[in-house]
């Protein structure tokens, strides 16, 4: 049995152990915020985001210890991996991701704690580079959805999607799934479902929230609205759980 | 997964072709969530347990709990958190500024949002268990502009302005 945690103890002496982690429902999440417009690649070096402070020291230290820092493959791998020259740079952080090319800008992260302040960083990058070209706005938010409650994917997804006809059609061992456009609040929104290929008995829910931007300053006010859309996406997720009404 | 295949032609592709935005295939759709190329991951994670797992440390660390927090009361060596587990069960915390990485200290104030993780870092037979700890910049964040939270944030206030005053 599973007991939470204490709270009104100091969080530098709070016991943590195994057992109660293991108890911790934190959902399989990828999540990325990308923006389209016109980039130069070869500013992102590790040194930027240390010059800058637009992110903890801790974060950004273990590609500082590489030398040089710029405008080479130094490794492709874990943390501390970074790729820059003038037509792309990849920067493996800690705990995120930085993928940028001339005309693509991505910051990612799977990390629980880290998710929910994506659309915060991002804000505060592009608030040192006011003047950037940018033309699109992207949140992306990919859930591997356990199932619970006694049902199984293929009962939950066939009441979602009664496609059995058109399965039959498309030959054996068929996996349907839908995607559906819409509109929510400024955003078209494009939700992806389908049984989860990376974890047992589980819901892929793909959501990418798309808009349009002209100006830095636009795109920075969307930007910190990251967590209404995140929150949006959690009730989209769960609804889809809890099977149609 | 409805994306365009890679080898479908564009003239045909309109209805299938997803937005510019969206993750590209190697980065994080359906079957690569832990299977991108820049991760160690195991190629089978069926069997993963359902707790988080960081993508560069795939295979090295594992949040095990993690906090959303807000700074309530600063201290000159510690301070008071309203703090949200994973689970969302709600607190109050005390945190010793010693323990927050200097890098951070600096932003510091009431009402700015903290972060704290709780991380299992294992490598080989050794497990060491760590605790990260973030606060936001005065850009990378806002406060909620619900009227409904407003209300709440002003009422606390002045609670606090009238003990002041009447003591």
């Amino acid at each position: 049995m599973c007991s939470p945690p204490p709270t009104a103890t100091p969080i530098s002496t709070q016991p943590t152990d195994l057992s109660y982690a293991s108890c911790v429902a934190v959902p399989h999440r990828f999540a990325n915020v990308v923006v389209l417009g016109k980039f130069n690649p070869a500013i992102f070096h590790a040194d930027w985001f240390r010059k800058h402070d637009v992110l903890p020291a801790f974060e950004v230290a273990p590609m500082l210890t590489q030398e040089p820092p710029t405008r080479e493959v130094i490794d492709v791998g874990g943390p501390g991996a970074l790729f820059i020259s003038n037509e792309v740079a990849s920067l493996a952080f800690r705990s995120t991701r930085l993928d940028v090319d001339r005309d693509r800008f991505s910051f990612a992260s799977d990390r629980p704690d880290w998710t929910p302040d994506l659309g915060g960083y991002v804000a505060s990058f592009f608030a040192k580079l006011p003047e950037t070209p940018v033309s699109a706005l992207g949140f992306n938010i990919l859930d591997h959805r356990p199932v619970a409650g006694g049902v199984n994917v293929p009962t939950l997804l066939s009441r979602w999607l009664p496609l059995d006809a058109l399965a039959k059609i498309a030959g054996d061992q068929a996996r349907p799934g839908a995607t559906v456009v819409a509109a929510w609040k400024d955003f078209q929104l494009r939700l992806t479902l389908e049984k989860s290929i990376v974890l047992e008995n589980a819901v892929f829910v793909g959501q990418n929230y798309e808009v349009k931007v002209k100006t830095v300053d636009q795109l920075r006010q969307i930007l910190l609205r990251w967590p209404e859309v995140v929150a949006h996406a959690d009730e989209v997720a769960t609804r889809i759980l809890a099977g149609p009404q | 997964m409805i994306a365009q295949p890679l080898t479908q032609e564009p003239a045909s592709a309109a209805n299938a072709t997803g937005p510019a935005t969206a993750p590209r295939p190697a980065v994080g759709r359906n079957a690569s969530l832990h299977r991108r190329p820049d991760t160690h991951a195991p190629a089978d994670l069926l069997a993963t347990p359902a707790t988080a797992r960081s993508a560069v440390h795939a295979t090295k660390s594992v949040v095990e709990e993690f906090f959303e927090c807000t700074i309530e009361q600063i201290e000159a060596e510690q301070l008071m958190l309203r703090t949200r587990a994973s689970n969302g069960e709600e607190g109050v915390a005390w945190l010793r500024i010693a323990d927050i990485d200097e890098s951070e200290r600096k932003y510091i104030a009431l009402g700015v949002p903290v972060r704290v993780a709780v991380v299992l870092n294992r490598d080989g037979k050794t497990h060491v268990r760590q605790h990260t700890i973030r606060v936001l910049r005065p850009d990378q964040w806002q406060a909620p502009i619900v009227d409904d939270t407003r209300k709440q944030i002003a009422a606390m206030f002045l609670e606090r302005m009238r003990a002041l005053v009447t003591r």
